[in-house]
């Protein structure tokens, strides 16, 4: 009976993505409470060797990123604005979307796939290989020891790399505005600082905030989740990544939203 | 019997997954100071049963009683507290992969605070001399052999100097020798520490070298409990069927 079979199939699909959704906010909220109240007391310790490895083994990747994504916009905008002969609003055109959208997002996306999915393989083999385990037996709990310091790896250094990406995102622009449009560096910063407003500083590193928290948290729900040896170690990277990307784009939207609706 | 004549009681411990009883009623005294090997065929619930001692998984039905008090009673906190009394040594030896050797022994005692970083660090190298290594300290567990991990493992679990020590298969996906060096090691350890040991294992040459009594398990259940020169002479079908591995392997 295919009609039977489907509805199995989306009831099993509902039932799961509900756990799944429950299950992540769960591991936040325990992950928060230790955060702040709890942890190892060498925190800071793994938390500083968890920051290395998000933050700065990813500056090259999120800068390279950026850096050409800012030449694209500017040789894009440039199209545009040529034929009414606006090419001067280019530099704040390019800053605001690179400081409050592209930025954030291309940078949390860049980090979900580098950084969140290594996440969910290291604790996924942990997992796999007893490791976890042998934390609860020895009374330590994995939230506190194995979280909470990418908890906070995670909050400090993703909007820290936005700020970095999108510098060089706005740099990339200047290039081609300067090599290509002849737009002086004088003209290009006054117009960059004339059209960027402080709201859009605190809204981009708001969204990298957020971003980083689901980053973590998503990451390390599916690594704890693992079960079934090297395949489910694979197969819930793969659903961690897909996860925080999708989870990424919706927050982003929520935001705009938001941001459009405020006063 | 009392909790310092047992310090481990379990009654009437049955445990489903996905349907599947794999503990249908186990009802067992570990005895202080003794090592009490389960023995059993692979998926019969041994190592279930060793995660029911630790607190690890909630029985369906029954209890687990560790040093007189039952295990579903206490707090999360209480019973974090119980876990200290215990060391476990894991099929895999589960050392963390990115910690040195010595820094898996130091672990417990860091995170616990239970001594400062040079203390620890004595404590860890007074644990491997006891394990019979030396001068691997500095190196990760993937620098090491399927042996030395082991026996990294049990220095680690004695590290926190636990009255009750666990091995989840300590011979298993060893050669013959070094399964024997662990098996004397664990006899080492039970006559210099004095504690009181679970061992589960499906090796007979172990469990006839190690155990003050030997637990058969079949379907869920506990089918006999012997002690080794017992078990030597038992009339027990599956009994005489391990035996016979030990002498036709």
């Amino acid at each position: 009976m295919p009609g039977r079979a489907a509805v199995a199939w989306v009831g099993t699909w509902f039932l799961e993505t509900v756990s799944t959704v429950g299950g992540i906010f769960a591991l936040l909220g325990r992950t928060m409470a230790a955060a702040v109240w709890a942890g190892s007391p060498r925190r800071w310790r793994w938390t500083r060797e968890q920051m290395v490895a998000i933050g700065v083994k990813s500056l090259g990747v999120t800068g390279a990123i950026l850096f050409l994504v800012g030449m694209v916009i500017a040789f894009q905008t440039a199209y545009q604005m040529r034929s009414i002969g606006a090419e001067i609003l280019i530099p704040g055109l390019l800053a605001v979307s690179i400081v409050r959208e592209l930025g954030p997002m291309l940078t949390a996306l860049v980090i979900a796939g580098r950084a969140g999915a290594a996440m969910t393989a290291e604790l996924g083999s942990m997992k796999v290989t007893e490791q976890v385990e042998a934390l609860e037996a020895m009374s330590v709990d994995p939230v506190e020891h194995l979280v909470v310091p990418r908890f906070w790896a995670s909050v400090v250094t993703v909007p820290l790399l936005t700020i970095f990406a999108s510098t060089i995102g706005i740099l990339g622009g200047f290039l081609v505005c300067y090599g290509k449009l002849g737009i002086s560096p004088t003209a290009f910063t006054s117009q960059v600082f004339k059209t960027l407003v402080v709201g859009d500083i605190v809204a981009g590193l708001a969204k990298s905030f957020i971003f980083g928290m689901l980053i973590c948290v998503v990451s390390c729900y599916q690594g704890l989740s693992v079960s079934g040896g090297a395949g489910g170690v694979g197969r819930s990277t793969m659903r961690a990544v897909v996860v925080s990307f999708l989870l990424i784009i919706l927050a982003d939207f929520v935001f705009t939203v938001l941001f459009y609706l405020l006063p | 019997m009392t909790a310092a004549e047992a310090p481990i009681r379990i009654r009437g411990l049955e445990k489903s997954f996905s349907g599947r009883a794999v503990l249908k009623g186990v009802d067992l005294d570990v005895h202080k100071g003794e090592t009490l090997v389960i023995l059993g065929r692979s998926g019969c619930g041994k190592s279930v049963l060793l995660r029911h001692v630790l607190g690890l998984l909630e029985p369906d039905a029954g209890e687990v009683q560790v040093f007189g008090e039952r295990l579903a009673d206490l707090s999360r906190v209480r019973r974090k507290e119980m876990r200290l009394k215990f060391g476990t040594v894991f099929q895999n030896a589960a050392l963390f992969d990115s910690l040195s050797t010595a820094e898996n022994i130091e672990f417990g005692l860091l995170e616990h605070r239970m001594m400062n970083a040079r203390e620890a660090r004595v404590r860890a190298k007074e644990c491997l001399a006891l394990v019979g290594l030396e001068d691997v300290e500095e190196r990760l567990p993937s620098d090491l052999s399927g042996g030395m991990r082991k026996r990294v493992a049990l220095a680690r679990a004695i590290a926190m100097r636990p009255e009750v020590i666990l091995y989840d298969e300590p011979t298993t996906g060893l050669d013959p020798m070094t399964s024997d060096q662990i098996n004397d090691l664990m006899v080492k350890l039970k006559n210099s520490l004095g504690v009181t040991a679970i061992a589960v294992t499906h090796d007979m040459h172990s469990a006839l070298k190690i155990a003050s009594r030997i637990v058969l398990m079949d379907e869920g259940r506990v089918r006999c409990i012997e002690t080794p020169e017992g078990a030597r002479r038992s009339a027990d079908p599956l009994l005489r069927q391990f035996l016979a591995n030990i002498i036709n392997p």
